[in-house]
């Protein structure tokens, strides 16, 4: 009976601490949501009418160098090439370093890890000067070709590790069979691989969708803006305008939070190999 | 003969970039640092980037500002460590009990992580702001007695940006102690159980020594992503009010971007990587014994 009471007690307990728990973690984006919808630009505590004027504005601006549908089509045409580039390269440097053992492997496995933790703003100044030489600086090349330096590490490493997770036996039976072993790479690892690969994918894309400060520091053109240097530049044009700036960062969100949810199988796998900043 | 050179073909265009957009940079970042470089022709004193000694890493030195940089940096990284440290091992041992919806709530409290840093910044820029909900709250709730202009102010910009930050990553130590957590087995608990142990004891003699290695890697990755942080600064204060939240990597970017003193912005930036090097070589110990 006593221990009966105890648990139910434990239990409200836990309940209460879990409720508050996720509505103090709920609480920026659904301030967030609440303001973008805001009818009124300013309000003191909470929007008291709502609508979607809003998002009419961010969706067709009526500045044109406040461009967002712009911002978001460079963010999307940037690093969904990256994204592909980078996965497409690092999967045969990945299938290369989890099948082969050969000399100076570790060595360039090491270097590529150990990269990863490079800090971005000790890059930036060579990259920068290199980009000016080549008067890629403003580009969307330029800014690709940067992006490559924290994706194909990324990539590899954690390619490696869904490669290795694969049993060589079929691979062996299938070129014992007469395929060669690009063929059994081909037919055999990469199927196999695809949600892990697909994973690497989706990791690389949110971490060249959240860049800031590459993008800071190569474009200086408005029209050119990714689209967190576009809400950046939101801020000093709508700082009271808190509906506009906040239908922005849904807008910026909504498809970073959607990859997460098919991500999270996979989190522990991406963070603890380096993978994703937050 | 084809066999033999197959792994190296396959290295080849990874292995390629990585030199040409990291070991490269950093091999330039060094050399940099021990000439004259400014970025443009009118600040230079001479032709081309004359060896000029250890002059760059003198100037960024020498004044207080790079100084209170670094000390801003060493109060920004432990105390961000520390509040997701501690708030991550408490949600992860909260999300570990058994209850209904506990799928739904540990997919809902990662929100804060899967959000983009600059919306993220954002939207703390306004609710922090003088008229914002925070200080509504704060005065609603009688925690403070009047409005506190969070990001204005030299005293209050650096705690508020660290609540920020660190409230950002909580969810990701819960997820990395949620994992460790997973695989303590129960017989060590039912055997602590049986030897008499009481909850606490348990806690103390077999939850946290199994969870020695997750969090050193936990600490070393939050380390190296603090020391680095640079976008959710700029987006909140730009490293102001009075240089109150300018961190070691946003003074380097503004030597070289505002002042365009690349050679002085360089020795900053080699000091911080022999810092990162460091803790990416304790971050690779780590691993191995935790994989």
């Amino acid at each position: 009976m006593v221990t009966r009471i105890l648990l139910h007690r434990k239990a409200i307990l836990i309940y209460a601490t879990v409720i508050l728990y996720v509505g103090i973690s709920l609480f920026p984006l659904v301030w967030m949501a609440l303001a973008s919808f805001s009818k009124d630009p300013y309000f003191p505590l909470l929007p008291t009418k709502y609508s979607t004027a809003a998002y009419k504005e961010v969706l067709s601006p009526s500045d044109p160098s406040l461009s967002f549908p712009s911002w978001y089509g460079n963010s999307v045409k940037v690093t969904v090439s990256v994204t592909l580039l980078a996965t497409a390269l690092s999967a045969f440097a990945g299938y290369s370093f989890s099948r082969f053992r050969f000399y100076g492997r570790n060595t360039l496995m090491y270097t590529i890890l150990v990269g990863q933790m490079l800090p971005g703003v000790v890059l930036l100044l060579p990259l920068y000067i290199y980009l000016k030489d080549l008067r890629l600086l403003d580009t969307h090349f330029g800014l690709g070709i940067v992006y490559m330096t924290f994706a194909i590490p990324l990539c590899t490493w954690l390619l490696k590790g869904f490669f290795d997770t694969i049993p060589t036996d079929l691979e062996e039976a299938a070129m014992v069979d007469g395929c060669s072993r690009v063929g059994a790479m081909a037919r055999i690892v990469l199927p196999l691989a695809a949600p892990g690969i697909a994973a690497t994918a989706l990791f690389a894309f949110i971490t060249a969708w959240n860049d800031f400060m590459f993008a800071l520091a190569i474009l200086s053109t408005p029209a050119k803006f990714t689209i967190g240097l576009g809400l950046m530049s939101y801020q000093e044009e709508y700082f009271f305008q808190w509906n506009i700036l906040m239908a922005g960062g849904v807008l910026m969100s909504i498809p970073a939070l959607a990859l997460y949810l098919f991500l999270q199988r996979y989190l522990v796998t991406g963070l603890t190999r380096g993978a994703v900043k937050g | 003969m084809k066999q033999r050179w197959l792994p190296y073909i396959l290295v080849l265009p990874a292995v390629t970039i990585v030199t040409g957009t990291l070991l490269l940079p950093c091999l330039n970042v060094v050399i940099m640092s021990v000439t004259e470089w400014y970025l443009f022709a009118q600040q230079r004193g001479v032709e081309g980037h004359p060896f000029v000694g250890l002059a760059n890493y003198v100037a960024a030195f020498k004044g207080p500002v790079t100084w209170k940089a670094l000390n801003v940096t060493l109060v920004f990284v432990v105390a961000c460590v520390l509040i997701e440290v501690l708030g991550g091992l408490g949600a992860a041992l909260l999300l570990n009990e058994e209850f209904r919806g506990r799928g739904v709530a540990r997919t809902l409290t990662l929100i804060p992580f899967a959000m983009p840093v600059v919306p993220w910044a954002l939207a703390w820029v306004v609710m922090l702001y003088y008229d914002g909900i925070i200080n509504h709250l704060l005065i609603g709730l009688g925690i403070t007695k009047e409005t506190v202009p969070w990001l204005a102010h030299s005293n209050t910009a650096l705690p508020a940006v660290v609540f920020a930050r660190a409230f950002k990553l909580v969810p990701f130590v819960q997820v990395m102690f949620l994992a460790g957590l997973s695989g303590i087995p129960d017989e060590l608990y039912e055997a602590a159980t049986v030897d008499g142990a009481s909850a606490w004891r348990r806690f103390l003699n077999v939850t946290l020594p199994l969870l020695k290695p997750v969090s050193l890697v936990t600490t070393l990755i939050l380390a190296v992503w603090h020391i680095n942080d640079f976008a959710i600064v700029w987006v909140m204060t730009q490293g102001g009010p009075s240089n109150a939240t300018e961190l070691i990597v946003i003074n380097a970017y503004k030597v070289a971007f505002e002042a365009f003193r690349f050679g002085e912005s360089s020795a900053i930036g080699v000091v911080l990587l022999v810092f990162s090097l460091l803790f990416g070589v304790l971050y690779l110990k780590a691993t191995k014994a935790f994989e």
